[in-house]
């Protein structure tokens, strides 16, 4: 299918709104992540979209197509859930021929094209494994193997990685990435970790309380927040966040006041990245009182008169310790700016 | 140290009799003596009089040779259990359980709940009801809906079909307990498998056979076995309903030894035959408890401590 | 490769008529979802009919004769109801709808049959619970073997055996079933071995004997004899839930009440039992019900028409005046399930929390 659509989708349930209100567009062959904290609504609408959950007002269109009521099993797509769902009772190798029981596919036909999957994903040597035999990478191939085996048009991943330690998730996201790349099948991602939105996917949607706040590329999240829920979310450690008020042309923020590039009036949130401040000589005097080794970096956090600002320096070591008096600054450039009442990102920042 | 020791030996000792010591003695009194009394008293010549004069071993003798209606009371016994049993306990109650699971909740609870009727309800009022819906004259419900409904004539299904009758009353309470079992069993298995199967393409049928069924397994056998004992033990129903007869037509074993005990005062003689149940229920009893997951239930306690 | 030339995807260009495959999947619920409800209404239609009317009878039957016109008529009021309902829950997705829907259908329904049935409604075969001469009345004549007593009275006995066999079964099981979830004692193993034996043997089969025994103490035709009895029967289940429950209790709680000074019975009291306390109502109402439903331990060790009970008390109206008068044995019946019933749904969420292997007995 050349296109997927969503318009206007809701899922409610008895007493909860889980999805409310999606627009959506996804292009063919796209690696598209919906990424969001639990409960925004994500996998209702990923379940939604592969025909296991029905939409409560709304439509869902495969090529202009409206496919609301089309079966999930005719959808020809491939799921890969968080649990990896493999059938218990099945070897590996039954369980990636199962979808190929249901398209009259011969028998030595649908074996070949199962062992071509499982040499894909590397597989290979457990097919003759019961799931239970298997560790939580391997199931998790063994489901995706699954999922590619029918060659469906639509695959989707439901927090694929979120079961795997560190260095295997590593491995799995370049996998992913590769075999989506090879085979051209339009990829749908949920997962709250933005790590594997950013890395995997060429487009991002951002979801909360069932509703899309964001939708772009990475760096586009990132260097253009559209609401406070974004900037929040997106970028590791988090965005540093200052509750002011606006009047007219400078913002009070807690002991500091500073010039605004434009006017503005009321309360208004300001936000400056960890990685966009630095140590200098003349800046916002600030003092430390806590210093956390990251490995690569050190984050610290520093007391000043906007507040509580937190920054990054290179380095395995700390050269700051607590109680030391620090000279803060940050470009007026990196500054974001966002309305307290609704979170959107005013498009102004702090003058120079 | 010595007396400190002691003195814990004691109150080990009286937690142990005050914990366990009411358990063991009702348990002694009403479950392990009966089935020594009823051991020996099977081989006594004990009447209405309840009185014991000698020991014989007449009861063994009549019950393998002179008895001709024990063995029509065997067939019964035979009929009964393997129709109830096939029927109803295990293949309708699956049907239950599969269908009513497949319907959205509202609907499948409202149906699992009317099944739950005949288990939950006195078996005096149960047994009422079918008594009163297979009333051979013109009030009988059946026979209401034969003749208003269908317009056909009123059937005597007590007198002439006593033995469907119990078969069907029995069943229903039998795919009552096994629907719910199997629902159970069911709902335990994880969604996401169904969802797993529906998008792999599979439809109903295939769903009930790749994901259902293989978890039902361990189930249909426990109730196999667990009902095909609790059938042949169980006279209640029969009892209440058509007394066991007409005559002894609906008589079952286990119902054939009660009559012959409290009916005739033939006490050693329904001892002997209690016997035997006693003997296939020790049998069976013993064999279900090597299947269970014994490592479980004997999980070892948290503390050595008394 | 999967792909047939390099960069070619996989999946080849297939153009599915996404329409027709969303009205076939329409066509196919609806027709399956209707299907089943038709199997499941046809096969329930044996159960659902008669206690529907018992009902109805217990309310409108006069002078001992059935008018089948009552019965019918509801069915008409409630088939078609149920009917349109089940179409509306089918039709609309939206969960607050179908509520509406619901309450609608329901209060029309029930206004129907106010006015269709209503007048013919009337309490007179429910004298029995005020007037203890119905049979005499009905036959004028005693029935054999004395007078029948007043239904409160079988309703006190059967509610005291029922409470005290509950009061054992509850104080015996979990004593027991404390003592095994905690203490390694010599011989725990058979003990345990030797309750799962008693669980699964039928104990039906003694009757015989545990009539003889009883007699022999003293105990025939005695509530408290068939108290012991019933709830010695049940005792091996119960112990096992109780060890259940128990087992759940982390045991670190007492250990931390002994430490502070209490004995370990004193710790059991006081820390564990609450704990349990949701176990304990399960087995409590499980247990209440299934003494008050008790018909043939009673019948075989009550045997002079001494001692009533409700499952007793019944039997003999029914025996006695079936033939005659259907409206008072449905009453009976009726104030007879009610309580058992009540139970029932009261602790529908506590059937889940007994089982041992996932199987309740």
């Amino acid at each position: 299918m050349a296109r997927i659509e969503l318009k206007n989708l809701r899922k409610e349930w008895v007493g909860a709104t889980a999805v409310a209100g999606v627009d959506l567009a996804i292009d063919d062959g796209a690696f598209v992540a919906v990424l969001g904290p639990s409960g925004c609504g994500k996998t209702s609408t990923l379940l939604m979209l592969a025909g296991i959950y029905s939409p409560t007002s709304g439509e869902i269109a495969f090529d202009g197509a409206r496919v609301n009521d089309v079966e999930a099993r005719d959808r020809n797509i491939g799921i890969v859930f968080q649990s990896y769902a493999l059938y218990p009772n099945m070897s590996v190798l039954e369980n990636i021929l199962f979808p190929l029981r249901f398209k009259s596919v011969a028998r030595e036909e649908a074996e070949r094209r199962a062992r071509e999957i499982a040499a894909l994903v590397r597989i290979d040597q457990l097919l003759e494994r019961r799931p239970a035999q298997l560790s939580g990478g391997q199931q998790q191939r063994v489901a995706l193997a699954r999922a590619l085996v029918k060659r469906p048009h639509l695959l989707l991943l439901d927090e694929p990685l979120s079961n795997l330690d560190a260095a295997l998730r590593l491995t799995m996201r370049t996998e992913i990435r590769r075999i989506q790349r090879e085979l051209r099948v339009t990829t749908i991602l949920v997962t709250h970790d933005q790590i594997e939105a950013t890395t995997m996917a060429d487009r991002i949607v951002v979801m909360n309380a069932g509703r899309v706040e964001q939708e772009g590329t990475a760096k586009e999240l990132y260097e253009r927040p559209a609401t406070l829920f974004v900037a929040s979310f997106v970028g590791s450690p988090p965005i540093n966040l200052f509750e002011g008020r606006a009047v007219n042309g400078s913002i009070r923020v807690h002991e500091a006041t500073l010039p605004l590039s434009a006017d503005a009036q009321g309360a208004i949130v300001l936000g400056i990245r960890p990685e966009s401040v630095r140590v200098t000589t003349r800046g916002t005097a600030a003092r430390v009182f806590a210093a956390e080794p990251m490995g690569r970096e050190v984050l610290y956090s520093a007391e000043s008169a906007l507040g509580v600002i937190r920054f990054l320096e290179a380095g395995a070591a700390a050269r700051h310790r607590e109680g030391d008096s620090l000279e803060l600054a940050f470009a007026p450039e990196d500054t974001l700016l966002f309305d307290k009442g609704d979170g959107r990102r005013l498009e102004m920042r702090l003058a120079a | 140290m010595a007396d400190f020791a002691r003195a814990q030996l004691n109150r080990q000792r009286t937690n142990a009799a005050l914990f366990l010591g009411p358990a063991v003695v009702l348990l002694v009194c009403f479950f392990v003596a009966p089935v020594i009394v009823d051991l020996v008293l099977a081989f006594t010549d004990m009447d209405r009089t309840l009185a014991v004069t000698t020991l014989t071993l007449d009861n063994f003798v009549r019950m393998f040779t002179r008895d001709s209606r024990l063995l029509a009371s065997l067939a019964v016994t035979a009929i009964f259990v393997l129709s109830t049993l096939a029927a109803f306990n295990v293949t309708f109650a699956l049907l239950l359980a599969l269908t009513t699971t497949a319907l959205p909740k509202a609907f499948g609870g409202f149906f699992q709940a009317v099944w739950l009727l005949p288990r939950m309800s006195p078996s005096v009022v149960y047994a009422l009801l079918w008594a009163w819906v297979v009333d051979p004259n013109e009030r009988g419900l059946l026979n209401q809906i034969l003749v208003h409904v269908l317009g056909v004539a009123p059937i005597d299904l007590r007198g002439n079909q006593p033995l469907l009758v119990i078969i069907l009353a029995n069943g229903f309470i039998g795919a009552s307990l096994g629907m719910i079992i199997f629902t159970s069993a069911i709902r335990s298995i994880p969604e996401h498998l169904f969802h797993a199967a529906r998008a792999d393409g599979a439809g109903p049928l295939a769903v009930v056979r790749h994901i259902v069924f293989p978890a039902l397994r361990w189930p249909i056998s426990y109730m196999t076995i667990h009902q095909t004992l609790s059938l042949l033990v169980s006279f209640e129903y029969i009892l209440l309903i058509t007394g066991g007869g007409p005559f002894y037509d609906t008589t079952v074993f286990s119902l054939y030894a009660y009559r012959r005990a409290f009916e005739n005062g033939q006490y050693a003689y329904g001892a002997a035959l209690s016997l035997i149940l006693i003997v296939i229920g020790v049998i069976a009893a013993l064999g279900m408890w090597r299947l269970m997951d014994m490592r479980r239930l004997l999980q070892a306690p948290r503390i050595e401590v008394h | 490769m999967p792909a047939d030339t390099a960069g070619t995807p996989i999946a080849p260009p297939l153009r599915l008529d996404w329409t027709k495959l969303a009205q076939r999947a329409r066509l196919k619920r609806g027709a399956g979802q209707s299907a089943l409800l038709a199997f499941l209404l046809l096969v329930s239609l044996p159960i659902i009919l008669p206690y529907f009317w018992m009902v109805v009878i217990s309310f409108t039957a006069r002078s001992g004769g059935v008018s089948t016109d009552v019965l019918w008529t509801a069915c008409a009021v409630v088939a078609p109801a149920v009917l349109i309902y089940t179409v509306v829950h089918i039709a609309a997705p939206s969960p607050r709808l179908r509520l509406v829907a619901g309450v609608v259908i329901f209060v029309i329904g029930a206004a129907l049959l106010a006015a269709l049935v209503g007048g013919q409604l009337h309490f007179a075969n429910y004298r029995f619970l005020w007037n203890p001469n119905i049979v005499e009345e009905i036959r004028s004549k005693a029935t054999a073997g004395g007078q029948f007593p007043s239904v409160w009275i079988a309703f006190r006995n059967s509610l005291a055996l029922a409470l005290s066999q509950t009061v054992i079964i509850l104080a015996v099981a979990s004593l027991a079933g404390y003592y095994i979830s905690r203490f390694a004692f010599r011989g725990r193993e058979a003990f345990l071995q030797g309750m799962l034996v008693l669980h699964a043997f039928p104990a039906m089969t003694l009757i015989i004997p545990i009539f003889l025994i009883l007699h022999w103490v003293g105990l025939l035709d005695t509530i408290i004899g068939v108290m012991l009895v019933l709830a010695t029967i049940e005792l091996p289940f119960y112990v096992f839930v109780m060890k259940g429950f128990f087992d759940g209790v982390p045991w670190d709680i007492e250990m931390s009440a002994m430490t502070d000074g209490a004995t370990r019975r004193q710790a059991f009291r006081m820390v564990v039992l609450p704990q349990v306390r949701v176990g304990l109502i399960a087995v409590a109402v499980f247990a209440f019900i299934r003494a008050w439903e008790e018909y043939i331990f009673v019948r075989t060790m009550l045997i002079e028409n001494t001692n009533w009970v409700m499952s007793l008390y019944l039997f003999w109206v029914s025996d006695d005046i079936m033939g005659v008068d259907y409206g008072i044995v449905a009453a009976v019946s009726v104030f007879y399930v009610l309580p058992s019933l009540l139970l029932y749904v009261f602790c529908q969420r506590y059937l889940t929390q007994m089982t041992i292997g996932g199987i309740r007995g």
